[in-house]
């Protein structure tokens, strides 16, 4: 492959990688969490309220992805 | 200096330290194998495009976004950025995942170079490959500069914790002449992570303020104190999932990784 065209192809793939990375679940989770802080706010929620529903949620939303992965990758070593 | 910008530029300094080590690898390499002067063209290409990139990035940024736009839009992808590395980190101190060895890095990368073939008048395998290596490394600190520098106000700070980063690195590979498998990178690593899930997600949630009349900044209770109570709980859950992962009847990575690498 040409040289200039394999940096683009890379360059492309770096920035999915780099933005959603190898699992996007967490990038998910990101989006997720700051829906549900935008959706309390427009509720009328009160600051401290929004952005400690928000971290405890993403916090709990990581340890269960990383469950959730482990279940996943073990299942398909399984197969 | 307050505690927070100290804190930003500890994390932007110890983040640049990290990707500099990783790009030197592939350079040293190439430089061996391939010759310096395509070597050396190829990094000063990357640096070139990644002031312009800088320059256009930052310019555009600065005017273009409202305050709580720019937290909204740069602390979300910090939390992404900061849980994949702190992903990582669990599942290398978990025994999930190996260590990352800048030795093995630098080995693939020098039997790369040599199956590569001949070189041309002008060797364009050394060049792309410390090109590629450079720009892409060098983006991910001209993201962390942005981003910490940008929200902070601190863009001058920033980039000089990142210069300072860039220089410690470039010495030690200049006098050591070899991959910097010294440096604790695992360690760096789930450290950069936790402070990127924590300034993340502070200036992630308070920049949810974009959506609302006035678009004011959530505030957090506590205010700047809130970054250390977040570095704490990614830091606590962190240990709790690294404890849950482990595998029962494997060794635990501690027990088997270089005492530099070790992650408690």
């Amino acid at each position: 492959m040409n040289p200039v065209i394999r940096f683009l192809k890379d360059f492309g793939h770096f920035w999915i990688e780099f933005l959603i990375g190898d699992d996007w679940k967490l990038f998910a989770l990101v989006v997720a969490v700051l829906v549900l802080g935008g959706l309390l706010l427009a509720a009328g929620a009160a600051d401290t309220t929004v952005v400690l529903a928000c971290a405890l949620v993403t916090l709990a939303g990581f340890c269960a992805e990383l469950v959730l992965d482990l279940r996943l990758q073990a299942r398909k070593a399984h197969r | 200096m307050n505690t927070t910008l100290w804190a930003l530029l500890a994390a932007v300094y110890v983040a640049c330290i990290v990707e500099t080590v990783e790009a030197t690898t592939v350079v040293l390499a190439m430089g061996i194998t391939r010759g310096w002067r395509s070597t050396l063209l190829g990094v000063g290409t990357a640096l070139v495009a990644l002031a312009a990139v800088t320059t256009v990035g930052g310019y555009a940024l600065i005017h273009w976004l409202p305050v709580s736009a720019l937290q909204l839009v740069i602390g979300g992808l910090l939390l992404a950025f900061g849980l994949q590395w702190i992903r990582k980190a669990v599942y290398r101190a978990s025994g999930r995942k190996s260590l990352h060895d800048e030795d093995e890095i630098f080995s693939r990368q020098l039997d790369a170079a040599r199956a590569a073939g001949e070189r041309q008048p002008f060797d364009m395998f050394g060049f792309m490959v410390s090109l590629k290596s450079v720009f892409l490394e060098g983006m991910e600190v001209v993201f962390i500069v942005l981003t910490f520098g940008l929200n902070a106000g601190r863009i001058p700070a920033a980039s000089l914790a990142a210069v300072a980063a860039i220089v410690t690195v470039v010495v030690i590979a200049v006098i050591a002449r070899r991959p910097l498998a010294m440096i604790p990178e695992n360690t760096l690593k789930y450290g950069v992570g936790l402070m990127l899930a924590a300034f993340g997600s502070f200036w992630a949630f308070e920049g949810l303020g974009v959506l609302r009349a006035g678009r004011a900044s959530v505030e957090w209770p506590g205010a700047d104190w809130s970054i250390l109570a977040l570095l704490v709980a990614w830091f606590l859950v962190s240990r709790v999932m690294i404890r849950a992962l482990r595998p029962a009847s494997e060794p635990a990575v501690d027990d088997v990784a270089q005492p530099s690498e070790v992650l408690s």
